[in-house]
């Protein structure tokens, strides 16, 4: 405990720590600012227009389905254009709320919100993990403590505890004022939309993978520097993966037709984790469209963390410390 | 008299892809008795630091036995409050003041905050220990070095080149504290380049040199090792000095007009073999090894004008012995 105590002080105390959040920070008011100048409170006219397009969608609607309903009961070759179920959506499901352009609506935006913010976060943890064991790896610092405390998983583990502790408590908060913010943005220059419990549920469970995403990150982020000794070689590591595979593979894939390609790639995984379960199109062979659960996704992010933390905790007890 | 430190058959081999491998130790011994301060020689990468480091866990041994405090250096851990080390120039983290840094040492290692203040006093810091480490020269962070290594109250003290950077006053002062700890005491290991430094402040040394221990023992009784009976004698006519002298079984050389001779029963031979001629001497002074030139001599790390010597590499040697050349005198013609 005392050595977790020590840590995290270095932690909070280190200069890179305080320039990551500023910059969070600013890429977080640029997101608000932007957002403030594109909304307006919907007035009466507003919604009078947004009234008049809801019911405009809802008519062609349900002429849609009144004429695939016709075509399926007559028969006709026009029949086979129509899907197999005409009802795939309810009319009544046309609001207004859907159609007020130039007006912030809190629960139509926030979720592509909330995918951003994991993302951001994720890259925080992995920068602010990978320079503080990188940067003692590589500076000596680390063995001044060993000289003190000779338990090579104890200074180590300490040292992750404290990043994990800081990364998930950051981003629990960060996460609370990000949503906030924007909810009270939507309330007081936008419209907030119906928010049913359903909708807060999946909105929290889904801010939570975010921040589970983000902790995973600093985790992999530690592991990768105490393996390669460098907060660099962490970060070069990763963005050769992104480059090389992520991007170089794809391309080859598209070019040489092998598909399906998507179980192939870590970000198809991630995706799934924090998004939702992800489809892909896996060709023209009739087997129709794939899926890769948030549960495997969650598995895959999982695995992996635990894989990487256990190689670092394994090197590390073993390695020559110069 | 019970060992703090005893090292047998110490190997140590680096393997890298690009430089392939190197030995750094070579079967090294060590053996540093309780209540000594004992001196730890070498030239740059003779393996000084590698053995300090392997000793204190940090490197992983390929062969050799190793124990610190009566326990084998494996349980390090079960022996480490007992212990405080410096290797080279420890990193300490620059945001943080002195007075912080040993503070979080002492919550890492379960010691009262008292002994903080305590130790930045013995070691000169207490009034700039608020600033940060960032704002301390080089000789500063050497005694906040010094200082973390005392905080434990150790019984045995590791010291890796603590002079560095220190200036007269500070190596005075850590010449003055080596003699406390060790008068009360503390078992001090030393590995420092200040010769005349261990020379004043050691009981016993170990010298090294690639990898390998080449002299050990009580400071007297290395230097008496290499006590070579040489004398150095002044004379009006050192041409007709050196005939009698080696007509009287004398080895004599010259050194820059003056002679260095050997070979007789003592000073009393010399002045009688001379002054029987009519030869008064005017100097004579019996050369006594000191540190630095028994150092350079083992080591082969005597500089050469035109050949300086090479880290890892021995200087000019004399082909006929293997020893190293003297370049300061020259044998009479």
């Amino acid at each position: 405990m005392n050595l977790f105590r020590a840590e995290l002080s270095r932690l909070l105390a280190r200069r890179f720590s305080h320039i990551m959040l500023i910059v969070l920070v600013a890429v977080f008011g640029v997101t608000v600012a932007t957002v403030l100048s594109s909304t307006h409170s919907p007035d009466a006219g507003t919604w009078a227009a947004a009234e008049d397009t809801a019911s405009s969608q809802r008519n062609s609607l349900i002429q849609w389905q009144a004429n695939c309903e016709t075509a399926k009961i007559r028969g006709t070759e026009e029949a086979s254009a129509f899907p197999e179920d005409c009802r795939t959506r309810d009319p009544n499901e046309i609001k207004a709320g859907d159609f007020l352009w130039g007006v912030f609506v809190f629960t139509h935006e926030i979720r592509g919100l909330t995918v951003f913010l994991a993302v951001y976060l994720s890259f925080f943890g992995f920068v602010l993990a990978a320079s503080f064991v990188g940067a003692e790896l590589s500076s000596g610092g680390i063995t001044n403590l060993l000289l003190w405390r000779p338990q090579r998983s104890a200074v180590l583990g300490a040292k992750l505890a404290a990043v994990l502790t800081c990364v998930t408590a950051f981003a629990t908060g960060f996460t609370v004022l990000y949503v906030g913010t924007f909810y009270l943005i939507a309330a007081g220059a936008g419209w907030v939309g119906e928010t049913p419990a359903t909708f807060w549920g999946e909105l929290v469970t889904m801010c939570l993978r975010g921040v589970a995403l983000s902790v995973a990150a600093a985790a992999c982020a530690f592991a990768l520097a105490t393996l390669a000794r460098h907060t660099a070689a962490a970060l070069g590591i990763v963005v050769g993966y992104f480059l090389i595979w992520e991007a170089g593979a794809r391309i080859v894939f598209e070019i040489v037709g092998a598909l399906p390609y998507d179980p192939y790639f870590l970000s198809t995984y991630l995706s799934a984790f924090v998004n939702g379960d992800v489809e892909y199109w896996s060709g023209y062979d009739g087997s129709g469209d794939l899926v890769i659960t948030q549960l495997s996704g969650g598995l895959v992010v999982a695995g992996l963390t635990a894989a990487l933390i256990a190689a670092a905790f394994a090197n590390f007890r073993r390695r020559d410390l110069v | 008299m019970t060992a703090a430190i005893e090292i047998s058959g110490l190997h140590k081999t680096f393997r890298t892809m690009r430089r392939g491998e190197r030995t750094a130790l070579d079967g090294f011994d060590m053996l540093v008795e309780k209540g000594q301060v004992h001196g730890f020689l070498g030239p740059n990468g003779s393996g000084k630091t590698t053995t300090l480091r392997t000793l204190l866990g940090l490197l992983r041994a390929d062969a050799g036995r190793m124990s610190i405090l009566g326990v084998p250096s494996s349980r390090f851990a079960d022996v480490a409050h007992r212990v405080g080390a410096i290797v080279e120039s420890p990193a300490f983290f620059s945001p943080f003041t002195g007075r912080k840094t040993l503070r979080l040492l002492a919550t890492a290692g379960g010691i009262p905050m008292t002994r903080v203040d305590e130790v930045l006093t013995t070691v000169g810091l207490r009034d700039r220990a608020d600033e940060p480490v960032k704002a301390y020269s080089l000789g500063m962070r050497q005694r906040l070095a010094v200082a973390s290594a005392l905080l434990k109250h150790p019984e045995l003290l590791i010291l890796d080149e603590p002079a560095n950077g220190l200036d007269p006053s500070g190596i005075h002062a850590m010449r003055t504290l080596m003699s406390d700890l060790a008068a009360s005491g503390v078992t001090v290991l030393l590995s420092s380049h200040l010769l005349s430094e261990i020379e004043q402040v050691c009981d016993s040394v170990t010298i090294i040199d690639r990898g390998r221990r080449v002299a050990h023992g009580p400071v007297s009784v290395v230097l008496a090792g290499h006590d070579t009976g040489e004398h150095l004698v002044r004379v009006a006519e050192p041409a007709r000095a050196a005939s009698l002298l080696r007509a009287a079984g004398a080895t004599v050389r010259d050194a820059d007009g003056a002679l260095v001779v050997s070979g007789l029963a003592g000073p009393a031979a010399i002045s009688e073999t001379l002054g029987r001629d009519g030869l008064w001497l005017t100097e004579l002074t019996p050369l006594t090894p000191d540190l630095e030139s028994v150092f350079l001599d083992l080591t082969g790390t005597r500089p050469h004008p035109a050949d300086p010597p090479q880290i890892g590499v021995p200087a000019v040697r004399d082909p006929q012995d293997g020893g190293v050349i003297d370049l300061d005198v020259k044998e009479a013609v």
